[in-house]
């Protein structure tokens, strides 16, 4: 439970990176998203809900077989938010190379992409 | 941060409220709910000298059915228009409509009027009164008066309301019987205001083509836009496809959206034209065949 819940944090944090939090600086370096109402962080409605799967493997060599585990939800989720994009996007062969993807910019990846003419 | 020190005092009725107005000046903000105010004040963004808090005028709150339509008192909390049978019966967008604006907790607090005076571009209510061309209730020293929804939004956040004047409440048209409403919107988070929307309300008449319509977008420019150059493109036509896809095409001319961090112009112009297609066809979906 208390890893789950672990996870479960992490990657909400891992969604907010992927799709949302953003810092966004104008030309002479002014913040523009330095209050939560510009700098968006998913809250419990923009969560799913979770299902895990633990592999255990045991630490033999650290005195009482201790691991970390808070940050297994945010490193590899946020790479795997943009995989599951580009899956979805295959046929237009986009890729995802910049955080947060957000609707805009995913609009005018896959508009380049066809007028490249990476679209089926 | 915490909002500066501010003078305060409680109004008991519309003449106390025009009164206070009147004494402390353009310095001077009616605060309602607070749903907007009150972050503003905290951020610094205003900084007014005087709040006249109108949440005890009570003459202020209240559901009316006016027959041809819905008369909205401007205290009335947007929860309660929300699971109002009177109010869902007149408009029968309202209870979708309003759970767009914020989350519960927001509309707990936060009224009707407060959300049409801030004048928001991209807010809901602002938007159901500029499509319905409804009309919003104004006192002042010099008495009330009545105004149409296309002269109260000037520009963000500003309406033809003079310092004295207080909004006490909005008058939306019920539309005829078999009239298809929908609401269609981009928000980047649930909750949040929507980076553009677009409003549908559409009558077929018995030969299969659309005998009334009514349009508006948010977040597409300073106040929220009547779309009336589409609304005549598709009056009087069947609306098939294609007709759909010339009405989207006109919605690009009639808007000017502003660039900003959460979408650029183009994308809002681009979404609005999408949004007006899935606003009409669900509009048109609950529709039904008018005689």
């Amino acid at each position: 439970m208390l890893v789950d819940g672990q996870l479960a944090g992490g990657l909400a944090q891992a969604m907010g990176g992927a799709l949302l939090e953003e810092l966004v600086y104008d030309e002479d370096g002014r913040l523009h998203t330095g209050s939560f109402r510009d700098y968006l962080l998913p809250t419990a409605s923009d969560i799913p809900p979770f299902r895990f799967f633990h592999q255990e493997t045991p630490a033999p060599d650290i005195p009482g077989g201790m691991k970390g585990v808070g940050e297994a939800g945010t490193i590899a989720g946020v790479s795997l938010v943009a995989s599951a994009i580009d899956d979805a996007l295959r046929d237009h062969g986009v890729t995802v190379t910049r955080f947060p993807v957000t609707p805009p910019r995913l609009l005018a990846q896959i508009r380049e992409a066809a007028g490249k003419g990476g679209a089926r | 941060m915490k909002p500066p020190a501010v003078g305060y005092a409680r109004a008991g009725d519309v003449q106390e409220v025009v009164a206070m107005l009147v004494e402390h000046g353009t310095d001077a903000k009616v605060l309602a709910g607070g749903q907007s105010l009150v972050p503003m004040l905290s951020f610094r963004q205003i900084r007014p000298s005087f709040l006249v808090d109108i949440n005890r005028v009570e003459a202020l709150d209240f559901v009316r059915d006016e027959g041809e339509s819905l008369l909205l008192g401007a205290t009335t909390r947007q929860r309660d228009v929300e699971t109002s049978p009177v109010a869902a019966a007149a408009v029968p967008l309202l209870p979708e409509l309003l759970g767009h604006v914020g989350h519960v907790t927001n509309r707990n607090r936060g009224t009707v009027g407060g959300s049409l005076a801030h004048a928001d571009p991209a807010a809901e209510l602002p938007t159901l009164v500029t499509a319905l061309g409804g009309e919003l209730l104004v006192e002042g020293p010099r008495g009330p008066r009545t105004v149409a929804a296309d002269d109260f939004f000037v520009a963000p956040h500003r309406t033809s309301m003079g310092f004295d004047e207080v909004l006490t409440a909005v008058r939306l048209p019920r539309l005829p019987a078999g009239t298809g409403v929908a609401i269609q919107q981009i928000a980047r988070r649930h909750g949040d205001l929507a980076v553009v929307g677009v409003l549908a309300a559409v009558r077929l008449g018995p030969d299969g083509a659309i005998n009334l319509v009514r349009l508006a977008a948010s977040g597409v420019g300073p106040v929220p836009v009547r779309l009336h150059a589409v609304e005549a493109a598709l009056t009087g036509v069947v609306p098939t496809t294609e007709v759909l896809d010339a009405a989207a095409e006109a919605v690009s001319a009639a808007v000017r959206p502003p660039d900003d961090i959460h979408a650029p112009a183009s994308y809002r112009r681009d979404m609005a034209c999408l949004l007006l297609k899935r606003a009409v066809g669900a509009a048109l979906r609950r529709s039904e065949v008018s005689a």
